[in-house]
């Protein structure tokens, strides 16, 4: 009896151990994100007095290859309505992604240089760069442990951008990122920023199982410097739906000025 | 178990506990730092949670705003005292827009204005061009019908802005839509176009999208107010009756009709632009040998340009180059030919911050020497090459609650002939609630027109509520 759950024990820690921080990072992006998927994003921006400004969004997306096509379309407050932007995020990182905004009070589409992804995307707590996805080559991963969040096992991983073009593109040093070990899912993350020893504390509030995929509903991220919170956002998503017929046409700068 | 295979199970354990050791990392230094999750639960009220929205095929939407303007230099025009306070603009825009289905879509909008500040003033004797252009508006702005013909065609039909180009503070080869002049420095790049009325149609292929226009509204330029503050036209032409000299407004004849084209290359890291147009000027030339008969008249030119867009890094560079043919001056016979080449870059590596410069040269083909005399009868103030340099940097603080902007544009090589810098603060004070405060200096130069304005500078605010 003990000798058996010696060896179901041995066998277990030898699936789990046999993943390097490496493997699991890979895991983690290559996990089923959906594709052809539509959503609404409620963005709160809430600063260190409380007090909040919202954004309400609609995004769609879509795979091309190894490639992400995203459009997001800002549908309230009335001074942004309309607002768009377009990016096709490329997997190869030394390819800098296209992105381009539309801006109706200029009734104008506008190319961005999207090199530096460490600006803030549209005033939240989260980066351009948090926004696409990392390129697992660009980091070192170290596990530091197994512990819980929320309930569920995780590793608790130490992420570290091999090179300085990569903390300059991100205005990260390094992340500690914990991944749910059953579905592969970071659900917490705390990154330190390049300037003013601030750190960034990112959790999944929310995940559902949406068409067999692991969908984050809601998520936050909050900047503080030391103990104090500097400020706050959060992302709520609603109406996610995967497997839109979403032709590769809508991602153009033709949808940016003729709007939804 | 038999001692031989419990030493094997152990020695498994131990083996994989070295594994795990090796990818394990020092955890020493991030203690602290992960506390941080344990109190950032946060409660976010019921109104802000989500819900699922039905959305209307009809939208009526707009703003309210409140400008004011101090002008803190002495500087009179035409017996007027434009020092203090010189504007108290009350405005509203509205715009209503219908959804007719996945394809077609309508638009109306207007704008109006009343600025106060002329009735506040009653000593000061305004003149009834400048009552005309800055006490009152009530316009139609973009009105149109929008609409896919085929999966590869649409339509635009109505008033509306076309903006072609890649630069944001010089205009080369945008000349679709006419300007609102009248407040030179001063007026929201927003505000600055003005719609035009007009069929387009656009033919996407691939990464091209090629697009034709007919434009039947022969709409002109708003130009500042003649002996007002920013016209003082007896301080810059050497004869200036009184009135000044009549602007015709061109008719919207068959004679008048404007053609355009441009063919739009999107690719991965670079886009291209053609155009050709045959448009109405950007400017007006003085018709007429004596000041009783003389009007100012706007005429057609023509026009072909391309203008270039390439992505490196954090840099976007940006060309354009306009070849106009048939343009007319006041002082020559004969209309001339011009080389507008633009090149500039944007930089955004700087968090937060978008820094930006343009420059550009205006080459005038077959320029005569009349053309730069001062002291013509007509005089036209132009070089055979004009340089324009436009500096901008803009950067967002405490989550774009707050922009910090500056622009300066000068003219000539090396800036002797002026031009104006503006520095302004945006501040969100509040969901769909905007303030804006700032300063302009109007820098004086070789030329009449900027030695003229030149102490027009003002501190100015607005504030905005969207709905």
């Amino acid at each position: 009896m003990f000798l058996k759950l010696l060896l179901i024990t041995a066998l277990s820690l030898t699936s789990l151990f046999a993943l390097t921080g490496k493997e699991i990072a890979q895991k983690v992006h290559d996990r089923d994100e959906g594709d052809n998927s539509t959503s609404k994003m409620k963005m709160t921006l809430i600063d260190k007095n409380g007090k909040k400004r919202i954004r309400d969004l609609k995004t769609f997306t879509k795979e091309k290859g190894e490639d992400t096509l995203k459009l997001m379309f800002f549908l309230t407050p009335a001074d942004v309505k309309n607002t768009a932007f377009l990016t096709y995020d490329y997997e190869d990182s030394d390819r800098d992604d296209d992105q381009w905004l539309y801006l109706p009070e200029l009734q104008k589409v506008k190319r961005i240089a999207s090199s530096d992804k460490s600006s803030s995307f549209m005033g939240s707590d989260f980066t351009y760069s948090d926004m696409t996805s990392r390129n697992v080559e660009d980091y070192t991963y170290k596990v530091m442990k197994e512990t819980k969040v929320g309930g569920d096992k995780v590793w608790q991983m130490l992420v570290t951008p091999k090179s300085e073009k990569t903390v300059e593109e991100t205005g990260y040093t390094k992340s500690i990122v914990f991944v749910r070990q059953d579905n592969f899912v970071i659900v917490q993350a705390l990154n330190y920023i390049k300037a003013g020893k601030k750190l960034k504390y990112m959790q999944v509030k929310g995940l559902k199982l949406i068409d067999g995929i692991w969908t984050p509903t809601e998520m936050q991220m909050v900047t503080k410097k030391g103990k104090k919170m500097l400020h706050k956002t959060v992302f709520k998503f609603t109406e996610i739906k995967y497997n839109q017929k979403l032709d590769e046409s809508l991602f153009t700068t033709r949808t940016l000025e003729r709007g939804l | 178990m038999t001692p031989k295979l419990l030493k094997l199970s152990l020695i498994s354990l131990l083996t994989l506990s070295s594994l795990y050791a090796d990818e394990s990392a020092d955890l020493d230094g991030f203690g602290g730092d992960l506390d941080g999750f344990s109190d950032t639960e946060i409660s976010v009220d019921q109104e802000t949670l989500p819900q699922e929205q039905s959305q209307s095929n009809y939208t009526l939407s707009g703003n309210l705003a409140f400008k004011t303007s101090y002008g803190y230099r002495s500087h009179n025009v035409d017996s007027v005292d434009y020092s203090g306070f010189n504007q108290a603009q009350a405005s509203t825009y509205l715009q209503f827009d219908a959804k007719l289905s996945d394809d077609w879509k309508v638009r109306i909008s207007g704008d109006a204005f009343y600025d106060a500040i002329y009735d506040l003033h009653p000593s000061n004797n305004y003149n009834q061009d400048t009552l005309d252009t800055y006490k009152t508006q009530l316009r139609l702005d973009d009105t149109y019908i929008q609409g896919r013909l085929t999966k590869d065609i649409d339509i635009k039909i109505g008033r509306q802005i076309v903006v072609w180009g890649k630069s944001d503070s010089i205009r080369i080869t945008d000349v679709i839509n006419p300007l609102d002049n009248r407040l030179p420095g001063m007026t929201d790049i927003k505000d600055l176009r003005l719609s035009t009325s007009m069929a387009k149609f656009d033919y996407y292929i691939d990464s091209w999208n090629f697009s034709a226009m007919a434009i039947f509204e022969s709409r002109i330029f708003l130009e500042a107010a003649p002996r007002s503050e920013f016209f003082p036209v007896d301080s810059i032409f050497p004869i200036a009756p009184n009135p000044f000299i009549d602007l015709v407004q061109p008719s919207n004849s068959l004679d008048d009709m404007q053609f355009a084209f441009a063919a739009n290359g999107i690719f991965s890291g670079w886009d291209l632009s053609f155009y050709a147009a045959d448009v109405l000027d950007s400017k007006w030339h003085m018709q007429g040998t004596n000041p009783s008969n003389m009007k100012r008249v706007v005429s057609k030119i023509q026009m072909v340009g391309s203008a270039i867009n390439v992505v490196r890094g954090s840099w976007l560079f940006k060309s354009e180059v306009a070849y106009m043919h048939g343009i007319k001056y006041n002082s020559t016979a004969d209309a001339k030919n011009r080389l507008d080449v633009l090149v500039g870059f944007d930089y955004m590596g700087i968090k937060d911050t978008l820094l930006s410069i343009e420059i550009a040269n205006r080459h005038i083909f077959e320029h005569e020497d009349s053309m730069s005399d001062y002291n013509a009868v007509k005089p036209d103030f132009v070089d055979k090459n004009e340089l324009q340099t436009a500096l901008r940097a803009s950067r967002s603080f405490q989550n774009d609650t707050i922009n910090a902007n500056a622009l300066v544009s000068m003219f000539g090589a090396s800036w002797e002939y002026g031009g104006f810098a503006r520095v302004w603060v945006e501040y969100e004070l509040m969901n769909s609630v905007n303030a804006n405060f700032g300063v302009v200096d109007y820098i004086s130069g070789d030329k009449p027109f900027t030695a003229a304005i030149s102490d027009n500078d003002r501190v100015f605010a607005d504030i905005t509520y969207s709905f």
